[in-house]
């Protein structure tokens, strides 16, 4: 039989056996990446359901093919030197025709290969860390289904499709935030994190519409050429609105306030999707649509205030990790901060910067998270860093990797961090001379930088040094997360600490090497690395003295700082603003127009009506009372109200004869 | 064969009506074989239909009321057939959503199936008087269906409803007169008369009448009172189909017949219109947030969606348009599958109070994920249809009205926060005690429900066979109004 059906299931076993060495070029392979993980998504959530390790094991699979298949697109184009591409239709109507398809460049493979990479390690970390939990299954289907998202998100070839697949990784993120279904916490903290994101997203479709109906294509190749033809009045508004999407999913200030609430989902989750992958989809659409920032093509305004934002989120971000008790949410400001930090590279004009620290910031934090989670399981779900302590002795190859990790996010040199940190920074400064606001910006940097540092170095010493603190009572929310074992409490599962190792490996070298392969143009400027390298052992120092030399009974900083701490602590009370906002603005305007709707507008009408029901009572007693009846002669009266008309109307137009017929 | 889909459930009625009433299962074996067969017919002429012809096909004339110049004329082109399908689609589920109906059942199916012929009949008419009597059939169960077998201050809802509707009845039935009277013809002959270009200044004058009858069905904001109430009260099939399909009717109406026969009235009217409708979808959306009763949520939420519809239609553009067509389809599934899994939850809980509710998933997985994804379509993900008929829409309104299209997309972050706290506060938190015996949704509850869902899915991520479906109708019209593409 020949026909669509076995075209298609030859290409697919071809696309399927490409990655494994056939020879044959097979052009479906980029669109298996979207479609397998997205069949295992299925398979697992219809059929697997009785079978978790099954479930987990088409999950895994998948990811390993889908690593090696990124890998050798990501060396095709290299190759190549050049893009693949492919668009379909997928809705026209009228004037608009949306389309669907793929792009590999050099910037999306380098993207595919971290989302895979991650994406496989996180899996293969989370056989363990969820073993046990009813929802294994479940967690796998989500994991697949998130994955399957990112992909078709990084491979968009226009605008909408990635608008399309940005709001199915913000579904992805909302399921998986709310795992753990059963408890309110986590429940409200996914909400909260998809409708905070949709706002943003609200600000990328008025952005699309208004640039299709500008520019009649969404395609970024197309756009590349046709931008500086285009309105640059238009083009500004444009870049802007793009940039409140990129803002919701990538937390930047003043839509960042759901991210250190998402840390109320499984830890591998917040590593994979809330550290390394989605939250920098933003920075990824950003330099995605780079053309349309251009200063030459849409003003100096844009970018400005990509610039802006980075700055201040970044800061905001740094100085609220400081106050942090909870280690995840430490860790959730200091992603918040570091994605701030993206954003200035791209606001300094560098997309190769923001998008180089974008990739070394994938390894790091989220092996910073990996290495957070078996501490966390260790403690029996206890994430209060002031309960933890001493854990470098039982499980060594955590700590190691989590230090690796974290001097390299630190910045220290040679580890991957230093690099891309300097690569953004040397941007900033090269904008610094004859522009006020970059040197601010330059200064904020400089300050985030020891931040960094310093609440790096407070959570390792509070969490692997000193003595081992006496373990509370298991908080009663979390009692029915699975817990480690009895005879595996003395280290963690090889399930974790391999891919925790194999982390640490391009967290510490990816900055050498990735300097050499991706087209980092920028050189090291040897006095600005001497000043962050000086800054980051600055951090440490301090933290030491705070922290490290001996372990104080409760935070220092919280008597020093005072009123300041709390501030900080609480996030710059932008929380409990939105909430009161969102109470009085959003339900109490709810609730008036919900009074609203009840008495005027109803009221007329129950009014209007209630003369009629007296009337029909009236009527009911004299007919002897089916309402069915009364309905019944209301209609035939109604139609005897026609004939009438039609009657009167005959004789009205007589000439008018009775038509063709 | 158009013929044959309208009445297979009239025929499969009056056989009900022979049927002795405790042959409980036959009842409803004939009623779902009546609505099987609408259902096949109709996806057998969604195929027959050839798109590149295009226009009204299936054509079948006969003469009906030859003095008055009325016709048995029925046909359908490629927005008739997506009413059809849609009908048919949501006919069919909600016979097995009253599979367990237990209250004089004959009667209630006997009814049902006449209102579902009303339906039918209204989307492929095109003869007007035809087209009034199959609303009226459509519209007279409907009080019925709601004051016998309704909860919830039914006879007070059913009330409301009726009068509303035939409020909107009366100004149709002497705007349909005027037409006929001033188009000299003196036929009904839809086909005929929409070949005539009226006078402005006459557009100007009939128009209010046929748009304003219709939009009190939409429910167009300020009319809209009535649906809340109505979907409330009414039992689980009757409010899918007064949700899913009812609704259609007013929209399908005003762009058949108000906008196909005044096209300049409509162009002058529809600032005020767009201005109205972008008040349902933020006023709806607000309103919503605000209800403490799972099916008034809902209600809510239709008043909203419903809004769109009108705002596709005001936007006079091609995109916006076949949004406004597609929504209708879409939203008509959404509802249908949200009606049957609330009268699932209320069968098994025994309340709607959302307050009162918490939990549910761990008793009724299926339900608790179908209900989610019904609730990720209502509040427009991709993947899912409304995504794709929302999507439309605000390209097509973002052209002509940017400003109120703006506001009016502002409202899919208020969707998505009332539509997730909803969908979370009943089927998520802590499992509750005395929920733990409820049971989940069984093999002839699935029927209607993954059939629904497979709609919902399937035209979500290839929408394009639809959507070129209705372009085909949209297409003539707006080469009519002079709208943009």
């Amino acid at each position: 039989m020949g026909g669509i059906p076995a075209q298609l299931g030859r290409e697919f076993w071809q696309a399927l056996a490409w990655p494994l060495g056939a020879a044959a070029p097979a052009p479906a392979a980029p669109a298996l990446l979207v479609v397998l993980p997205a069949l295992a998504f299925v398979l697992a959530g219809l059929s697997l359901r009785r079978r978790p390790g099954l479930a987990a094991g088409l999950a895994i699979a998948v990811t390993a093919w889908s690593l090696v298949a990124s890998a050798r697109l990501f060396l095709t184009v290299r190759l190549l030197n050049g893009e693949l591409v492919a668009s379909y239709t997928w809705v026209a109507a009228g004037g608009v025709r949306l389309e669907a398809g793929f792009a590999v460049n050099p910037l999306t493979a380098a993207m595919l290969l971290v989302v895979a990479a991650v994406s496989l390690l996180v899996q293969v970390y989370s056989t363990a860390y969820l073993a046990g939990d009813p929802g294994y299954s479940r967690y796998f289907a989500y994991l697949s289904f998130f994955t399957a998202a990112m992909f078709g998100l990084v491979l968009s070839p226009n605008l909408f499709q990635l608008y399309v697949f940005y709001e199915l990784v913000g579904l992805a993120s909302f399921l998986l935030i709310g795992f753990w279904h059963e408890e309110p916490g986590p429940v409200a903290a996914a909400r909260k994190a998809f409708v905070t994101t949709r706002l943003g997203d609200f600000g990328l479709l008025l952005g699309i519409l208004l640039l299709y109906w500008h520019a009649r294509t969404l395609d970024f190749t197309r756009l590349a050429w046709l931008a500086p033809e285009l309105d640059p009045a238009v083009l500004r508004l444009v870049a802007l609105l793009i940039f409140a999407g990129a803002a919701g999913k990538s937390a930047q200030f003043p839509l960042h306030v759901w991210l250190p609430d998402a840390m109320a989902g499984p830890t591998p989750v917040s590593a994979l999707i809330h550290a390394a992958t989605m939250v920098a989809a933003g920075v990824f659409l950003v330099a995605r649509a780079f053309p349309l920032f251009a200063p030459a093509v849409a003003g100096r305004l844009p970018l400005l205030v990509v610039a802006a934002a980075g700055a201040v989120t970044s800061f905001l971000g740094a100085t609220a990790a400081t106050a942090q008790d909870d280690v995840k949410r430490v860790l959730a400001y200091s992603t918040v901060s570091q994605l701030g930090l993206m954003m200035l590279g791209l606001g300094a004009q560098s997309s190769t910067a923001a998008v180089f620290h974008l990739i070394t910031h994938a390894f790091f934090k989220s092996l910073l998270f990996l290495g957070a989670g078996a501490a966390i399981r260790r403690c029996h779900h206890e994430q209060d860093i002031w309960r933890m302590g001493g854990l470098a002795r039982p499980m060594p190859l955590t700590a190691l990797a989590f230090a690796v990790g974290g001097l390299s996010l630190a910045g220290v040199p040679p580890l991957s961090g230093f690099y891309s940190k300097d690569a953004i920074l040397l941007a900033v400064l090269e904008q610094a001379r004859g522009s006020r606001p970059h040197a601010a910006f330059l200064t904020v940097g400089l300050a985030v930088s020891a931040l960094t540092a310093f609440y790096l170095a407070r959570l390792f010493f509070l969490i692997f040094t000193g003595a081992p603190q006496e373990e509370g009572p298991v908080s009663p929310g979390r009692a029915h997360r699975p817990g480690p074992a009895p005879r595996e409490a003395a280290a963690a599962p090889p399930a974790m600490t391999v891919p925790l190792l194999l982390l640490a490996v391009p967290a510490a070298v990816l900055g050498y090497f990735g300097q050499r392969l991706l087209p980092v143009k920028e050189h090291l400027n040897q006095t600005l690395a001497g000043g962050t390298t000086a800054l980051a052992l600055a951090g440490i120092g301090a933290a030491w003295l705070l922290y490290g030399r001996r372990r104080p009974a409760r935070d220092p900083l919280v008597a020093a700082l005072g009123p300041v701490h709390r501030l900080l602590r609480s996030g710059y009370y932008l929380d409990d603003l939105y909430t009161r906002l969102g109470n009085y603005l959003v339900r109490g305007l709810a609730a008036t127009l919900h009074r609203f709707d009840r008495t005027a507008v109803d009221g007329l009408v129950n009014g209007v009506a209630g003369v009629v029901l007296l009337s029909g009572r009236t009527l009911r007693r004299v007919q002897g009372g089916w309402v069915q009846r009364y309905l019944l002669y209301l209609v035939a009266a109604v139609f005897l109200a026609l004939a009438a008309w039609l009657w009167h109307g005959l004789e009205l137009y007589p000439a008018g004869g009775m038509g063709r017929w | 064969m158009v013929t044959a889909m309208v009445f297979a459930p009239l025929a499969a009625a009056s056989l009900l009506l022979l049927l002795p009433a405790n042959r409980r299962l036959a009842i409803r074996v004939v009623a779902a074989l009546a609505s099987g067969l609408s259902l096949a017919l109709a996806v057998y002429l969604c195929f027959a239909y050839d798109q590149r012809l295009g226009g009204v096909q299936f054509l079948t004339r006969l003469r009906w009321i030859p003095v008055l110049g009325a016709f048995y004329l029925v046909g359908a082109d490629g927005i008739s057939l997506a009413m059809v399908l849609l009908t048919a689609l949501v006919l069919f589920a909600g016979v097995f959503a009253s599979w367990r109906m237990e209250e004089r059942d004959k009667e209630f199916f006997v009814l049902l199936l006449v209102l579902v012929t009303g339906v039918f009949g209204v989307f492929v008419s095109f003869d007007l008087l035809l087209f009034l009597s199959f609303y009226e059939l459509a519209v007279i169960p409907m009080y019925l269906l709601i004051a016998v077998w309704g909860s919830t201050r039914k006879e007070y809802a059913a009330y409301k409803l009726t009068l509303y509707l035939l409020a909107g009845s009366v100004l149709l039935i002497l705007g349909v007169i005027l037409v006929y009277f001033s188009t000299g013809m003196l036929t009904f002959d839809f086909l005929a008369i929409s070949g005539l270009r009226f006078d402005p200044a006459l557009q100007r004058r009939l128009f209010p009448f046929l748009f304003l009858g219709f939009a009190v069905l939409v429910p167009m904001w300020p009319f809209h009172t009535w649906s809340p109430d109505g979907h409330a009260a009414a039992p689980t099939a009757v409010s899918m189909l007064h949700a899913g399909v009812l609704m259609k009717l007013g929209a399908y109406g005003v762009i058949r017949v108000a906008l196909t026969l005044f096209p300049t009235a409509a162009r002058a009217w529809s600032p005020l219109i767009a201005a109205l409708c972008t008040v349902n979808i933020l006023y709806g959306a607000y309103v919503a947030l605000a209800q403490k009763d799972l099916k008034y949520v809902i209600g809510y939420s239709s008043v909203s969606h419903m809004g769109y519809v009108l705002l596709g239609i005001a936007s006079f553009t091609a995109a916006g348009l076949t949004g406004a067509v597609f929504q209708m389809f879409s939203h008509g599934v959404m509802t249908g599958l949200f009606f049957a899994l609330v009268g699932h939850v209320y069968a098994q809980a025994h309340t709607r109070e959302i307050a009162a509710l918490g939990g549910l998933a761990k008793a009724m997985p299926v339900a608790a994920t179908t209900f989610a994804i019904a609730a990720l379509a209502s509040l427009g993900l991709p993947g899912l249809s409304s995504f794709v008929a929302e999507v439309l829409v605000f390209f097509g309104a973002f052209r002509r009205f940017p400003a109120l299209a703006v506001l009016g997309i502002a409202a899919i972050v208020v969707t998505a926060s009332y539509i997730l706290r909803t969908t979370q506060q009943v089927f998520f938190g802590p499992p509750q005690e005395r929920y733990a015996g409820a049971k989940d949704a069984r093999t002839v509850d699935l029927v209607g429900l993954f059939l629904l869902l497979g709609v919902l899915v399937g035209f979500g991520l290839l929408p394009q066979p639809l959507v070129g479906l209705i372009s085909t109708g949209v297409q003539p019209l707006v080469t009519r109004m002079g709208g943009m593409p």
